[in-house]
C-alpha cells in the first residue's frame, strides 16, 4: 500500500509563498537602500566593522576641520611675520643710511624718528590677533604679548610665555602651531626688537651705528629662521590634509566593501524571487482548483 | 436457515453501511477542523450459527469508529512546538533590540560617541573658542540622551516581556483547566462501555495540548486509571486527571514577575515555549545588553571626569565634572547626564594658561584609549553591536530551522490523521454500493417470502 500523503497541503503552500515573499522583500530593501546590511543581523561582523569604520571616518573629518582651522590662523600669523620682514628690511637700509658720515644731525634725527615708527609697527605686528586671540604670546593667548617700555633695553616688555602648542592633526601626528613671541622677536641668538631699539639709540646719539646695524642684520636673519616654523607647519598641514583625504577615500572604499549591495546580484535575486513568487501563486491556484473524487462522482 | 434470518442479515448490513456513511459524512464535515483526526468505520463479522453440521454467517456489525492518529508523532510535534514557541518569542524580541543598534542605517550610539570626541579634538586645536566649547557640551548632552534612550528602550522591552509572562501564565491556566475538563469527559465517555468512543474529546484535548506547548514546556504521562497527567519539564504539575493546577506569578526583587507552582518558584526551570522565551529576554538577553551599555556609560563618564579634573578650565580653576558621576555601574546608561552648562568648564589647559591645549588633547585622545574594560569606547561598543546582531541572526536562523521541522511534523501528522476527500469519496461509493446491494438482497428475500406465502390453497372466505 502506498504511503498516505498529507491531504491538506495549504500550510506548505502558504509557507512557500511566505518564503518567496521574504526573499522579495529582502531584495527590495537592498535595492532601495543600496546597502546589503539593513539591520545588524544581516551581517553582525560587518555591522561591527561599520561602527569602527564610521568612527574612523569621523576622526578623519575632525582632523580635516582642525587643519583648515589651523591653516587660516597660521596664514594670518605667517603673513604678519612676512610684513615684519619687510619693515625690518626698511630698518636695515635706514641703518645703512644713518651710517653715512655726510648726514646732518637733523637728518639722523629724522631717520631715528622713522626707526621709532618701524619699532611701533613691529610691536603692532607682534601683537597680531586672530579670532580674538594673540598669536605670539605663547599660551597666554588672552594677554597682549608686547608693550612699549622705554626703560627696557629691548624697548619693550614681553608679557607672554615661552610655551609652544602642538595640535594632533592625524592619529599619532602632531604639529607645532605657534612660536612664542619672545623666541621670534627677542631671541638671544638675534634679538630683533632689542637691536632695533639699540639702532634707534645709536642713530639718535650717533655712536656705534655700524655695530648696531650689523646686529640688526644678524637679528633679522635669526627672525627669518624662526618664522620658517610657520611655513614648515603650513606645508605639513597641506600634505597631512592630502593624506587624510586619501584615508577618507580608503575608508569609504572599505565601507562599500562591507556594506554596499551588489546591485546586479540583488537585481537578479529580485527577479528570481519574483519568478518564484509568481510560480508559487500559479501552482497554488491550480492545486486548490484540482477536483477531488467527490467532484467527479455525480 | 430461515428466510427471515437472511432478511435480518441484509437489514443489519444496511444499518452498518448507514453507520459507516455517517463516519464518512463526519470526516467530510470536519475536513478543515483544526486538530480533527480522521475516523474509520471498523466492520466485523457477527458470530456464526450452526445448523446441523453446517455453519452459517450471521452478517456484519459496525464494531467501532476508530480515530487514526499516531500519538508518538503528536508528542514529537508538541515537543518541537515548545522549542518553536521559545525561539519565536526570543527572535521577535531580539529583532526589536537590534533596531536600537542599527548602525548600518546610522541610528545608534557610534555617531554620538564620535561626535563628542571630535568636538574635544576641535577644542584641542582651538582651546579658547567658546563656540567649540559650547558644541562639546551639546555633543555631551546628545550622547547622554542617546544612552538614556537606548537604555530606556531596553528597559521598556524588558517590561513588555515581563507583562507577557503574566499574560502567558493566564493563558496556560486557562488551557490546563480546559484540558482537565476534557480529561473528565474522556474518562466518563470511555466508561460507558468498551465500544463507546471519546474521539471528539481526545481530538480537542490533543489540539489544546499543542496550543499549551506553544506557551510552556509540557511533559505527558498517560495512565489508564486517571487519564492524562501534564507537568512542566521541571516536574511542576499542570493537569492530573480532571484536576488542573494553576501557575501563579509573584513579584521578585527586580520588580518582575516570577512563576510559581504550588508555592515553589519554578522560573528558572522553565525551558521552552513563549514563557521561556519571554523569561530569557527579560532575565538574560536584555540585562546582558543593558549591563554592557552601563559599563560603557560608566567608564566613559568616569574617564572623562578624571581627565577633566587633571586640567584647568578656561577660568584657570582646576577642572570639575563634565558628566554627573554615575552612582553605580548599574543604571549608568539610563541616568547618564551632563554636569555643567558652562562651556568654560572644559579643562583644556594643563597649566592654567588659556592657550594651553594639552589636557584637551588628552580628553580627545580618550577616544583611542583602552578605558572601557580594556578596550577603546568604540571597540567596546562595536563588540556590543556584534553581539546584538549575532544573537538576532542566530535566533532567526534557529527559528527558521524549527519552523521547517514543525511544518514537516505537521505534514506527517496530516499524512496519518488528515481527512482526504478522495479517500472519503471512494468510501462513499463503497458503502453506497454495499447498502444498495444489501437492500437488493432484502427486496429479493421479501419477494421470496411473498412467493412462499402465495404457495398452497387459496382460502376464500
Amino acid at each position: 500500500m502506498a504511503s498516505r500523503v498529507n491531504p491538506n497541503i495549504l500550510p506548505d503552500l502558504l509557507a512557500g509563498i511566505n518564503q518567496a515573499q521574504q526573499s522579495l522583500n529582502q531584495a527590495d530593501l537592498e535595492l532601495a537602500s543600496g546597502r546589503s546590511i539593513n539591520e545588524p543581523s544581516d551581517n553582525p561582523a560587518g555591522t561591527a566593522a561599520l561602527v569602527l569604520n564610521h568612527d574612523a571616518q569621523s576622526q578623519v573629518d575632525t582632523f580635516q576641520l582642525n587643519i583648515s582651522d589651523l591653516q587660516s590662523t597660521m596664514q594670518v600669523a605667517d603673513s604678519a611675520l612676512n610684513s615684519a620682514v619687510t619693515v625690518v628690511n626698511q630698518a636695515i637700509s635706514l641703518g645703512v643710511q644713518a651710517g653715512n658720515s655726510d648726514l646732518s644731525n637733523q637728518d639722523r634725527q629724522a631717520i631715528a624718528q622713522q626707526l621709532t615708527g618701524i619699532q611701533q609697527q613691529l610691536v603692532q605686528i607682534a601683537n597680531t590677533t586672530s579670532g580674538g586671540i594673540y598669536l605670539f604670546s605663547g599660551t597666554l593667548t588672552n594677554t597682549q604679548p608686547f608693550t612699549l617700555d622705554p626703560a627696557s633695553p629691548n624697548g619693550v616688555d614681553y608679557n607672554g610665555n615661552s610655551s609652544v602648542t602642538t595640535v594632533d592633526v592625524a592619529n599619532g601626528q602632531s604639529v607645532q602651531t605657534n612660536v612664542p613671541g619672545n623666541q621670534l622677536f627677542l631671541n638671544p641668538s638675534g634679538n630683533l626688537l632689542g637691536s632695533i631699539n639699540q639702532l634707534i639709540t645709536a642713530v639718535t646719539t650717533n655712536t656705534g651705528i655700524a655695530a648696531a646695524s650689523t646686529a640688526l642684520g644678524t637679528a633679522s636673519s635669526e627672525f627669518i629662521t624662526q618664522r620658517l616654523a610657520y611655513g614648515t607647519t603650513l606645508n605639513e598641514l597641506q600634505s597631512t590634509n592630502t593624506f587624510l583625504s586619501s584615508q577618507t577615500l580608503q575608508l569609504q572604499t572599505q565601507e562599500n566593501n562591507i556594506d554596499a549591495a551588489n546591485i546586479p546580484v540583488v537585481a537578479s535575486d529580485f527577479d528570481e524571487a519574483q519568478i518564484a513568487y509568481t510560480a508559487l501563486l500559479d501552482g497554488e491556484s491550480r492545486i486548490l482548483n484540482l477536483p477531488t473524487l467527490l467532484d467527479v462522482l455525480q | 436457515m430461515s428466510l427471515t434470518s437472511g432478511l435480518s442479515i441484509a437489514i443489519q448490513a444496511m444499518e452498518a453501511d448507514q453507520g459507516a456513511m455517517a463516519v464518512v459524512s463526519n470526516n467530510i464535515a470536519n475536513v478543515n477542523t483544526p486538530g480533527y483526526t480522521r475516523e474509520v468505520a471498523n466492520f466485523a463479522e457477527t458470530a456464526p450459527i450452526t445448523y446441523g453440521n453446517l455453519q452459517f454467517g450471521t452478517g456484519v456489525e459496525l464494531q467501532s469508529v476508530q480515530s487514526i492518529s499516531d500519538s508518538v508523532l503528536q508528542l514529537r510535534l508538541d515537543q518541537e512546538t515548545q522549542n518553536q514557541g521559545k525561539l519565536s518569542t526570543v527572535s521577535n524580541g531580539l529583532n526589536q533590540v537590534q533596531t536600537l543598534f542599527n548602525e548600518a542605517a546610522g541610528t545608534g550610539l557610534q555617531s554620538l560617541l564620535s561626535q563628542f570626541f571630535g568636538g574635544l579634538q576641535q577644542v584641542a586645536a582651538n582651546p579658547t573658542d567658546s563656540g567649540l566649547r559650547q558644541a562639546v557640551l551639546g555633543d555631551a548632552q546628545s550622547l547622554a540622551a542617546g544612552f538614556n534612550q537606548t537604555a530606556s528602550a531596553l528597559v521598556t522591552q524588558q517590561q513588555d516581556a515581563d507583562q507577557s509572562v503574566t499574560q502567558t501564565v493566564g493563558q496556560i491556566n486557562q488551557l490546563t483547566s480546559q484540558i482537565a475538563t476534557l480529561n473528565g469527559e474522556i474518562t466518563t465517555a470511555t466508561g460507558n462501555g468498551p465500544n463507546s468512543n471519546a474521539n471528539a474529546f481526545t481530538d480537542q484535548r490533543s489540539e489544546l495540548i499543542n496550543q499549551l506547548s506553544q506557551l510552556v514546556d509540557v511533559q505527558q504521562i498517560t495512565a489508564d486509571t486517571t487519564g492524562l497527567t501534564l507537568t512542566t519539564k521541571g516536574g511542576a504539575p499542570l493537569v492530573v486527571g480532571n484536576q488542573s493546577f494553576n501557575l501563579q506569578t509573584q513579584t521578585n526583587a527586580n520588580g518582575f514577575q516570577d512563576v510559581y507552582s504550588q508555592g515553589t518558584d519554578i522560573t528558572s526551570s522553565i525551558q521552552s515555549g513563549n514563557l521561556a522565551g519571554d523569561l530569557q529576554l527579560r532575565d538574560q538577553t536584555i540585562p546582558a545588553d543593558l549591563s554592557q551599555l552601563d559599563t560603557l556609560a560608566n567608564g566613559l563618564a568616569t574617564a572623562v571626569n578624571t581627565q577633566n579634573a587633571a586640567g584647568f578650565d578656561l577660568n584657570g580653576n582646576p577642572g570639575g565634572n563634565i558628566f554627573v558621576p554615575p552612582a553605580a555601574v548599574t543604571g549608568a546608561a539610563l541616568n547618564l547626564a551632563v554636569a555643567t552648562t558652562d562651556p568654560n568648564d572644559i579643562a583644556a589647559s594643563a597649566d592654567g594658561t588659556p592657550g594651553n591645549n594639552v589636557n584637551a588633547t588628552a580628553l580627545a585622545n580618550l577616544q583611542n584609549q583602552n578605558i572601557i574594560a580594556g578596550q577603546t569606547p568604540i571597540n567596546y561598543y562595536s563588540g556590543l553591536v556584534f553581539q546584538v546582531g549575532n544573537e538576532a541572526a542566530t535566533a532567526s536562523s534557529d527559528l527558521q530551522g524549527e519552523n521547517l521541522l514543525v511544518q514537516q511534523l505537521q505534514d506527517q501528522v496530516g499524512a496519518v490523521s488528515g481527512v482526504s476527500l478522495n479517500e472519503e469519496g471512494s468510501n462513499l461509493i463503497l458503502y453506497q454500493n454495499a447498502y444498495t446491494a444489501a437492500s437488493h438482497v432484502a427486496t429479493a428475500i421479501s419477494n421470496m417470502i411473498q412467493t412462499a406465502l402465495a404457495m398452497g390453497p387459496t382460502i376464500t372466505s
